[in-house]
Formats: structure tokens, sequence, C-alpha cells
């Protein structure tokens, strides 16, 4: 009897089983299902790589792709990750892990690409993609994997991205400027070159100085007008060129090309904003505290000094080559305090409407919006010594002079902040004379070479014409000088060159730019580029000059790719070379 | 949950647009700096997503700035919000302005406010600097200070958690960022296929064990013989 009761519960239970789980299987959830909604910031600034790599900059605002994953099912989804990648510059990052999805829950993935130091050295836009990878285990645990692909645009790093707000989004001007932030990227101090300059300047110009405690006004201001002393003797102009309106996508993106501090310092001409980053970058390197105002149409650099803010007109270096004057530093000063009213009652026509004030400091150590990582530069490092040399003779002939220009002019002086010391009076017009002179065994020719250049006269035995190549032995950077005697245009000119290049298997490509004055002569300016199939092609920029009795060529030239970067030390190569009569 | 300090960063993004009172010895000594309060109301679900209420009463000069700032476009709060809140999903935004008492009350959704991290736990950022008190089991208040540039904000946060939540405490995350951390039991799974595994496992027993264990009632030696 036993046995029968154990028989017919078993069945009984059994039959219990099967019901609750077929009660089961009619009332169970549907599966998990996940959707993704994906937005990913239409470009990229090469200047603020390190700043996309940071979660923490700008408070997070700085991701590349934000991924939102819900689970619209009716059960959980289990084990899930996500991983991204941009191919060629980011491989895929640990995945990030998510346990369980409860149904209804959202996730948010973000993107923070740690993009490699040499996108600093970029100096065009190329489309890149961003790759995610979604993978996730189902209610049965077979796994599932997603994967989605966006483009997006890296900028090269003289880049300045206004906004990247869609069109639609647009209403006021501040709005064509709300990824301002971004230009503190620009503001260098870090930069060895900077430093080196700064550590120069208060050491050769200043003969000591304790403006890195900022509290005295007057050092400060004496800091100041040696800068600015500096910026003129060394002949970097004003270059008013504004930002040109560029779309890109569906955003409206105000770029404005920027160059960076050091490309300025010895480049010998900058817009108002790279006139202002250099000055900020100074400033800040050298302890300061220095903020940029910036309008729809300018910005001007102010240094924070017990409570105030004293503004300083950047561009005042002026446009000589257009007839302008150069103001003197006073001056420049009590046009930095205008325009820093003008700014503070919302601007007016000839600046536009007010935007922001930048806080260096706040955004470099709070923000986390923090300048690219830059490599040391020894020719720059010479420049410097040998534009710090002129300052100080021109300083001590300013000193023997009989009445001191500058100490009237400083108690003219309103500005409510420094007094500045006199500034060292302003060369009349830049040189770069000071380096190794190389003349030309034939008398064709004389320039100035760096140190540590090498100079080869007349290599090319079948190329007479081929005067000079001269390199550096620690880049890729060359400067040559072709001579050809009784060639009456470029044109004629480069058509020799071509058949000598095509007969060691090169081919030039180029186009002719605007010309440049350089030391009063005028010369033909050509941009390009010459290709080898077995590789070691160069990018270059030819000027040239055609004379009664010839005509005379100066290429320079870098590996290609490299070109932009060292464009402004190769240009003051060339600003050294005088082809005579 | 990331309760972070959007009105002071939008403040600091609009600091054009405020008056500019810190730049100027005269300004600065004349005008004492201001304190403004500001109540966050953050209810979070049991899914980790929150509805936000944030309700600041202004001064007569304030009120005229923030109508200034945003009174034309209060859609720039929104774009605001989500460079703030970049690690969630903001939805359901909106903003009434009480012009007689001068009081703004901005309120939105916030979908991944904290997030599951497994065995029923749930984790949320809390600002900077935070320190939260326990006020019950589900309701957790602090008070963060962020200086601007005209003074002190002052904004007092009342975390509300979900019913049935335990074992709430602030903690650091692995990046030493202040977090609240709690339990809540995850209540999705069903509990009827266990059921039905458990009675077949103990059918199948029994069943077996009838046919098992021992033999059928024994016969007697009388039936036997017949």
């Amino acid at each position: 009897m036993a046995r029968q009761v154990l028989r017919v519960s078993g069945v009984v239970l059994i039959a219990a089983a099967i019901a609750v789980g077929g009660a089961y299987l009619l009332t169970r959830p549907p599966p998990g299902r996940l959707t993704f909604n994906i937005e990913t910031k239409p470009a990229l600034m090469s200047a603020a790589y390190k700043v996309y790599g940071n979660r923490s900059a700008g408070d997070g605002r700085y991701w590349l792709s934000k991924v939102v994953i819900k689970n619209e099912g009716g059960s959980p989804v289990e084990n899930v990750t996500t991983s991204f990648q941009i191919p060629g510059f980011v491989e895929w990052t640990n995945p990030r892990s998510y346990a369980r999805i409860l149904p209804g829950q959202t996730i948010v993935s973000l993107f923070y690409p740690r993009l490699p130091d040499s996108v600093a050295t970029k100096t065009t836009t190329t489309t890149e993609h961003v790759e995610l990878k979604v993978d996730y285990a189902d209610r049965g645990g077979a796994r599932h994997e997603e994967t989605r692909e966006m483009d997006f645009q890296l900028r090269g790093r003289n880049d300045l991205i206004y906004t990247t707000l869609p069109e639609s989004e647009v209403l006021t001007v501040q709005d064509l400027y709300e990824n301002t932030d971004l230009a503190a990227a620009f503001v260098t101090p870090d930069d060895p070159v900077i430093k080196y300059f700064v550590e120069q300047l208060e050491s050769k110009a200043m003969g000591g100085t304790t403006v890195g405690a900022g509290a005295d006004p007057k050092e400060i201001g004496r800091f100041m007008a040696t800068v600015y002393a500096f910026e003129q003797l060394s002949g970097i102009v004003y270059a008013g060129t504004e930002g040109l309106p560029e779309k890109s996508g569906s955003s409206v993106t105000m770029i404005q090309k920027v160059r960076l501090p050091r490309e300025v310092l010895l480049g010998g001409a900058g817009l108002c904003i790279e006139l202002t980053a250099l000055f900020a970058s100074v400033a800040e390197a050298a302890g300061l505290d220095p903020v940029i105002f910036t309008t729809a149409k300018h910005a001007f650099p102010g240094i924070k000094i017990n409570g105030d803010v004293v503004a300083f007109e950047s561009t005042s270096v002026g446009l000589p080559g257009m007839g302008e004057k150069r103001t003197s530093f006073e001056d420049a000063l009590k046009l930095g305090q205008q325009d820093k009213t003008i700014w503070m009652r919302g601007g007016n026509q000839d600046l536009g409407p007010r935007i922001l004030m930048l806080d260096m400091h706040y955004l470099h150590h709070v923000s986390g919006i923090v300048p690219p990582e830059l490599p040391d530069d020894p020719a720059a490092r010479q420049k410097i010594d040998e534009i710090l040399a002129r300052l100080l003779s021109s300083d001590r002939r300013a000193q023997q002079a009989p009445a001191p220009r500058a100490a009237a002019t400083r108690t003219a002086s309103s500005a409510p902040g420094p007094a500045p010391a006199p500034p060292p009076a302003p060369a009349p017009e830049p040189s770069g004379d000071a380096g190794n002179r190389y003349a030309d065994p034939n008398g064709f020719f004389t320039l100035s070479l760096p140190a540590g250049w090498h100079a080869n006269p007349y290599p090319a035995a079948r190329f007479r014409s081929l005067a000079l190549e001269a390199f550096d032995a620690g880049s890729t950077m060359r400067v040559s000088v072709l001579v050809f005697p009784g060639v009456p245009s470029a044109e004629n000119a480069f058509g020799q060159l071509r058949a000598y290049v095509a007969s060691l298997g090169g081919q030039m490509k180029f186009s002719e730019q605007a010309p440049v004055n350089n030391r009063g002569r005028d010369y033909r300016q050509f941009y390009g580029g010459t290709r080898y199939p077995q590789g070691n092609s160069i990018d270059w920029v030819f000027y040239v000059r055609s004379f009664p009795q010839g005509t005379v060529m100066v290429s320079l030239a870098a590996r290609q790719g490299q070109l932009v970067g060292v464009l402004p030390q190769l240009r003051q190569v060339f600003s050294t070379f005088d082809p005579g009569a | 949950m990331r309760l972070n300090r959007h009105m002071f960063r939008i403040a600091a993004t609009v600091v054009a647009g405020i008056g500019f009172a810190s730049f100027g010895p005269t300004a600065g000594a004349q005008n004492e700096p201001r304190v403004q309060l500001e109540d966050l109301d953050v209810t979070v679900d049991a899914v980790g997503n929150a509805r936000f209420v944030d309700k600041v009463t202004r001064s007569a000069m304030e009120w005229e700035q923030y109508k200034e700032n945003y009174g034309g476009n209060p859609s720039l709060l929104k774009r605001d919000l989500q460079h703030h809140y970049s690690s969630t999903e903001l939805r359901d935004i909106s903003l009434t302005n009480d012009d007689m008492n001068r009081v703004s009350t901005l309120s939105w959704t916030g979908d991944a406010t904290t997030e599951y991290i497994g065995n029923g736990q749930w984790e949320g950022r809390l600002p900077k600097g935070a320190k939260a008190t326990k006020v019950s089991e589900t309701l957790w208040e602090f008070t963060v200070s962020y200086p601007d540039e005209q003074g002190i904000t002052q904004e007092t946060f009342h975390i509300h958690l979900p019913k049935g939540t335990r074992g709430a405490e602030q903690a650091q995350n692995e990046t030493g960022d202040p977090v609240l951390r709690y339990t809540l039991p995850d209540h999705t799974g069903s509990p009827l296929p266990w059921l039905a595994m458990l009675l077949g496992v103990l059918g199948v027993a029994l069943l077996a064990a009838g046919f098992v264990l021992g033999p059928a009632t024994p016969r007697s030696p009388g039936a036997a013989a017949h």
C-alpha cells in the first residue's frame, strides 16, 4: 500500500511540475531586446587630442561617441560589453562591462579616445571612422555581437573649431562660438620652446625677475613690456585675417586656422587669436594668470593682477607692411583697456558682440583643456638666442641715448594695473642674419644657416644650377638654392629642373601662390612636391626671382607630410637670403 | 547619478552675460558676494532613471540677468544640461518661470543616472566634495557650494531612492569619486521555473521510490495455497 502511495504521489508531483512549467512558458515575459542610439561628434581638433581622451575634461562633455543602449524587451539581458576603436589611431578599447540590463533600463557608454601624440603633428583634415562593438548574452546564454561604424573628421592641428552645433540649433552669435573653450588648447605654456623663451627672456633680457610670484604689478608690467619688445624686434606682425566659416557635415562649423604659439614666435606674423595665444602662453609659462577676451571679431589677452584684469592689445605690433605704424607698449595697454571696457559693455560694431572670457588657469587646471605635447626644437632655441642678443644690444643703445623715450610715455599711461618699465626700442625691420653666414663661391648669393646645419655647395655634377643644398642633420628640413644664369623666367628654370628631376625618376607637381616680399625683393611663390617611385618624396615651397642676368630659386623642403610643421623655421632661413645684385 | 553643478557651469559659460561684477575693484568692493540657494530633488526609479526637479529662487537683479540669458531661448538650458550630464540620457526637459515670485523650476529625466553593478547593487555618482546624510533608508541629503564669478551657489540635494532599497551608503568608486551605493533586490526573475523543477524532481524521486524501495504488500501463505 505504501508503495502505491509513493507511486501515486510521484505521478501527481510530476504532473504538477509539468503544469507549472507550462504555465511559466505561457506567461513568461518576452526576451530582452536592446535598442541602440549612437551619436558621434562631426569633427575633432588635433590640437585638443589630449582633451578628448580625458573623461573629466569639461565635466565629460568632450566625448567622441555616445551610445545609449536600452532594453526594451521583457527580460534582462546579461553580460553586456561595449568597446570602440578608431582604425589607425586607437585599437579596440578594454570592454566596458554591464552585468545586467533590466527591462526598461538604459545604459550610456561614452568613448573618450586616447589619440596618440603623433596627432599633434597632423596638418591636414582626414575623414576617419569610429567603430562600436556591443556584445551580449540572450536568455538562452548565446552570445551576440552588434557592430556599428560612424564617420568623423579629424582636423589638422592648426584648426580651431568654434562650434559643432547643428545648423538647426544655432540661434545667436554666441552659438557660433560654443566650442571656444578649446581655444585654450592653443595656449602652450609647457611647450619646451616657449619655456626656453621665457627663461632666456627673464634671465638675459630682464636680468632676473620676480614676475612668477605674481604680486608686483610693476614687475609684471616690466615683463609684459619685454615680451612686447621682443615681438616687435623679432619682426612679428599682425596678419589681420579672420576665420572662414566652413560647413562640416550637417553642422555649421566656424573653423579658423590657428598656428601654435611657437610657430608665431618664430614665424613672423599672427592673427589676433594667434598673437593672443602667444602672449597668454608666455605669461602662463612665467607663472602669471592670463585670460583671453573673445568677441565675434576679435581676441585680446589680459593678466589677472590682484583681483583686477589688465587687458592688452596684442595686435598693436601692427601691420608695418601696410604702412601701419607700430604702437608703443603703453599705447597697447591703453588700447587693451579700451577693448576690455567695450567687451564689458557687450561689444560694439568694430569688435563685434562679446562672446567669452577664457580663464587659462581654470581651463588648463580645472576643466582639463590642455594643449598638445610638443617636442623640443633646437633651431627654435637658436633663433630665440639670436633675437635676444639683438634685443640686448638695442637695449644698451637705448640706455645710452640722452632722452629715454619711454620714461615720458610711462607717466602718460592710464592703465590701472602695472606701470611698465620702458621697453627697448624696436628694430625697424626683421632680420635673422646672426647665424652662420654662407657665401656662394661664385658670389651669386649669401644666406645664414642655423647651427647644426650642413652646407653642400654644388652637389650635382650633372646639374650645376643646383648651387647649394643645405640641410639639418637632425630632421628632414632642407634648403636648396638654384641659380640659372641667362635663364629669363621661372617657367624656363622650372623646365630645366623638371628635366633633371625626371632623369632621377622623379616627378614634380606644383601650383603658383601669391607672391611674397623678402628683404625688399619680390619673389614668385610655388607650393608643390617631388615624388619618387622608390620613396623619399618631399614637399616644398619655391621662391623664384628673375633678374636681367638670370633666375634664382630658393626651395624650402621637408619629407612628404612634414613641411607645414617646419615651414616657419625654414622661412627664417629664407628671410636671411640675399641674392646680391 | 551625475548630480553635478550645472548651474555653476552654466553661469561660468555665460559669464559674459551676467554683469562681470568681479572685475574691477569698485564693483567688488561695493557688492557683498551673493549666495544663491538652489534645491534639487532627485527621484530615482527601480531601473536607475531619475527625475530631477531644480527649483531656484532669485533676487530681483539675478532674475533680470537670468531672464536676459535664458528668457528668449530656454533651449540653451537644455544644451547646457546635455553638456554637463553627458553620462545620462536626458528627456522630458521642462522649465516653468514664476515671475511673481522669481522662482524658476527646471525639471528633466536622466536615464542611466544610476548604474547596476551586479548582485542587486546600484551606484550613482555624487558631486565632488559631497557628504551625504541618511535621513531614512530611501532619503539622502547633502549640500554643496560652488564659487562663481558673482559669489557662491549653495545647492541642496534631496535624493529619493526607490522603494525596497536597503543598505545604502556613500562610498568611493574605482577612480576615487564619491558615489551613493544601494541594494535593490532584482525581482525580474520568475519563481515558476524553479518551482516546476522542484516539483518534477520530487515527483521523480517518489515515483522511483515506489518502484525500488521494498516489495509490494506481502502475500499471506494461505492465499498462496489457493
